[in-house]
């Protein structure tokens, strides 16, 4: 497997750029804060990592608040999240963004409700 | 996450009532998220509370993450349970929420 297969759609990186076009130094993909400032995801991977990964989901809105497409404001509706608080359904959806909560996503700011809730 | 982290991050939850990892201190937060748990903190009448810089130690920064099963800093504990990031800990406050959290700790 080459490194560039592992990079899901949607993304640039440093790894995706053949060795001699690359310029600057390797280590700025470790950033001195734990970021990869090659690394960037779009608005809609990330509506679409949690429609596809959260149950039942019924509305999702994404945006970006800084433009620079690392730090997301999500609103997530779904039934799956009755009768679960707060921590619970966060971890529902950072478990459906996955490895993007690793260093591409740096900030994401949440709003949860089931559509009853919405509604309200 | 090695034990003797795990059993350090333990340690540390289980050393104050309120226990806040953040980016920074309490006095110089260094991120927009950590500062607002500190201030919301602040403005529930929590003066003494344990803020763990987890900028200062790459393995406790890592570590808090698996320990929580939480991807993001800041992360709250309240008598050795977790909380929430800051999107939970200001929304709890806003909803009066957070005042029966922190109340055992105040009667101490």
């Amino acid at each position: 497997m080459t490194a560039q297969s592992m990079v899901p759609s949607g993304f640039s990186t440093w790894e995706s750029v053949p060795p001699g076009r690359r310029s600057g130094s390797p280590d700025l993909t470790r950033g001195g804060r734990g970021r990869n400032p090659f690394v960037m995801v779009e608005p809609s991977v990330v509506e679409k990592r949690i429609r596809e990964g959260v149950e039942g989901v019924t509305h999702v809105e994404v945006t970006d608040l800084t433009g620079t497409k690392d730090h997301y404001e999500a609103v997530v509706v779904s039934p799956a999240f009755e009768g679960k608080n707060r921590v619970a359904r966060q971890r529902m959806v950072f478990a459906a963004l996955g490895e993007l909560m690793q260093g591409p996503i740096h900030a994401l700011t949440f709003k949860t409700y089931t559509p009853a809730e919405q509604e309200s | 996450m090695d034990d003797g982290t795990r059993d350090k991050i333990q340690q540390i939850v289980d050393s104050k009532p309120v226990v806040l990892f953040m980016k920074g201190t309490r006095l110089f937060p260094r991120c927009g998220f950590s500062a607002t748990v500190v201030e919301v903190l602040k403005r529930s009448g929590i003066t003494d509370f344990e803020d763990v810089d987890v900028l200062k130690d790459p393995a406790i920064r890592q570590g808090i993450k698996e320990f929580t099963k939480w991807p993001t800093i800041p992360q709250l504990y309240v008598n050795g349970e977790f909380v929430g990031g800051c999107d939970i800990v200001r929304d709890m406050y806003e909803k009066g929420e957070l005042e029966t959290v922190l109340a055992p700790t105040k009667a101490d």
